[in-house]
């Protein structure tokens, strides 16, 4: 167990910067999702943090100690692949025991803890199968059972549900994170996917373009977030642009294209102008207690099942509303709709 | 169109290719078996019987088939061990690599024969390298390089022949192996050796294996590099076949040698994956 330091981590291929200058703390324990699209440097990081990719500057501790030049083999970390990258010419077993031996671990330890392995991530009775002869849920298991049974200071998950299907995709992050709780190994786990990211983590750390966007649990980062990067990368966001007229102790007024709103946030008084987000989720048919009252045009509603999509026009400004179960909105409707000042953030 | 229509069109199209191998394969496998016994004799009257393979169980036969199998282990062998860290050092990217790769691939260009005549041309008692070796003064008098009893000349030609073509299978073998298993072993502790022993090695076997076989069948049964840089005895057995038939006029037992190397060719390739797989156990 140990906790992990990432100081200015620098990589690049040739002469693109894939990481720039990351700098994390990730205590003893965490359970930390670097969340981003595809080429955001998220997977580099991870197989930086593994040794399996070198990097070009900056540092990497565990529990203090320097690992820039350990070799991946001496570093105590256990990836779960995207491809699980499991042996095909090992049993189920052979493949779970395989880190064991490469760390001579006697004969005896090494059956019973391949079985307490095998037992934790429910594949009873599979020792003998060769990977290509189990499901997608079942090799993802095994890989995982690889990886906890070394028992490593760093466990590293680079998107392992994401070729599963998306009922068992629910169902494995639930059971990861409880696994992981239970072992209580400081864990690192890159997905593009949000909702996954939502479930799995203690903190997420938004990455764009080699860079930290935001760091913060998963309630920050949904209900605040600082960029519009976040604020579109997570979840749907409407995002405008807007001068910021006026700064009090109660929060700011920003006139935008859609008129003036009020918002409870309080930004630097030199600013401006900003971008101001809020949720679909937060607007609301509007009552006289609210400070924000949009009149907006329906254009189109997409139900959903368990919410309708609803994208208005205010003024040639397109906005999104996400109203729960079916609504009764025709397209050409004009309709009122409400936003509490809370619910505005004022972006970086 | 009818699943029957479907169905004719299918057989059509498989035809030429399995009726061909077929048709030919089965007629000559039969006349040679049915020779072997006595029938179909070009030169002597037909007489049914094991005359021919008790004619034929000779040590001369004895002494041409352990020639042609040990040529063949070690061709197969000798280029497997060469070829191999080669297909290693090529799954690399390194700057001469383009080059190296064609350089070896040369031989794949040359026709066996014509290759066995210019090597002849290097080895032989008066070829270049004794010549050199002579004129230096490192050896007194030239070495038998070619038409030794041991094959050697034979043995360096195939190999020199071979080797390409056993790395180029190692080649896309290995390239094959998909990193994140090497990556996943570093992960778990397994140094460069241990991956390679591992995981490299265990998956590149049965390509190994497939390469082995096919050398070994080809020279096995070789006549032509035989003929030319071969040993005056014993002949390759594809050698003794002929010599039988053609000089002696005994083609039932020229007949025999030829099924003789039909089926030492299939028990070898079956050797083979019998020893693909314990070493697949033995190493994983």
């Amino acid at each position: 167990m140990a906790d992990l330091d990432l100081v200015e981590l620098y990589k690049q291929y040739g002469g693109q910067t894939v990481v720039d200058h990351l700098t994390l703390h990730v205590s003893d324990g965490e359970f930390v999702t670097l969340l981003g699209p595809s080429g955001c440097g998220k997977t580099t990081t991870l197989r930086a943090i593994a040794g399996l990719v070198e990097i070009d500057g900056g540092e990497i501790r565990f529990g203090g100690r320097l690992m820039n030049d350990v070799p991946p083999h001496k570093r105590s970390t256990a990836m779960v692949f995207q491809s699980y990258a499991l042996f095909p010419h090992m049993t189920v077993a052979e493949n779970i025991s395989f880190g064991l031996r490469m760390r001579h671990v006697s004969d005896r330890d090494r059956r019973d803890r391949v079985a307490d392995a095998m037992a934790m991530v429910g594949l009873e009775g599979l020792a003998e199968r060769k990977p290509g002869q189990l499901s997608g849920g079942q090799q993802q298991r095994v890989a995982l059972a690889r990886a906890i049974v070394t028992r490593p200071d760093v466990l590293l998950f680079d998107e392992p549900l994401s070729n599963l299907d998306a009922k068992l995709r629910e169902r494995l992050r639930i059971e990861i994170r409880e696994l992981q709780r239970r072992l209580g190994i400081t864990s690192i786990y890159v997905t593009h996917d949000q909702a996954e990211a939502l479930v799995i983590s203690d903190r997420i750390v938004v990455m764009n373009q080699g860079r930290i966007e935001q760091i913060g649990d998963p309630l920050m980062v949904y209900k605040q977030p600082a960029t519009s990067f976040t604020a579109e990368f997570i979840g749907q966001a409407n995002v405008l642009e807007a001068t910021i007229s006026s700064v009090s102790s109660d929060g700011c007024q920003l006139d935008t294209a859609i008129g003036r709103l009020v918002s409870s946030a309080r930004p630097d008084p030199e600013r401006r102008t900003a971008l101001v987000s809020w949720r679909p989720e937060d607007m609301i048919p509007f009552t006289p207690d609210l400070p924000n009252r949009i009149e907006a045009r329906v254009t189109r509603t997409i139900f959903m099942g368990n919410l309708t999509d609803v994208a208005l026009d205010v003024n040639g400004t397109a906005i999104r509303v996400e109203r729960p179960g079916s609504v009764d909105w025709q397209v050409g409707d004009t309709v009122a709709l409400g936003l509490a000042a809370d619910r505005i953030q004022v972006l970086r | 169109m009818t699943r029957k229509g479907h169905r004719l069109e299918i057989a059509l199209l498989v035809l030429p290719a399995v009726g061909f191998v077929a048709l030919f394969l089965a007629a000559v496998l039969v006349m040679t078996v049915m020779q072997s016994v006595g029938l179909f004799s070009f030169t002597q009257e037909t007489q049914v019987g094991l005359q021919s393979w008790i004619d034929a169980a000779t040590g001369q036969t004895w002494d041409s088939f352990s020639y042609s199998a040990k040529i063949a282990a070690t061709s197969a062998f000798g280029s497997l061990l060469l070829a191999y860290p080669l297909a290693l050092f090529l799954r690399r990217s390194f700057v001469g690599r383009p080059l190296l790769n064609a350089i070896i691939r040369v031989p794949l260009f040359v026709p066996a024969l014509v290759a066995a005549f210019l090597i002849l041309n290097v080895m032989s008692f008066h070829g270049i390298v004794n010549e050199v070796l002579v004129r230096l003064g490192v050896i007194g008098e030239p070495l038998r390089l070619t038409h030794d009893d041991w094959g050697l000349g034979v043995v360096f030609i195939q190999i020199w022949k071979n080797l390409p073509f056993l790395a180029l299978i190692l080649t896309a073998v290995l390239a094959n192996i998909p990193a994140d298993l090497e990556a996943a072993a570093r992960n778990l502790g397994a140094g460069p050796f241990a991956v390679f022993r591992h995981v490299l090695l265990p998956l590149s076997i049965p390509g190994a294996q497939t390469g082995v076989t096919l050398v070994f069948i080809g020279v096995l049964g070789d006549f032509a590099i035989n003929a030319i840089a071969g040993p005056l005895y014993p002949p390759s057995l594809s050698i003794r076949m002929y010599l039988l038939g053609r000089n002696f006029g005994e083609w039932g037992q020229a007949a025999v040698v030829a099924i003789v190397i039909m089926v030492s060719s299939l028990l070898f390739a079956w050797l083979f994956s019998i020893l693909g797989r314990l070493t697949v156990r033995v190493v994983r």
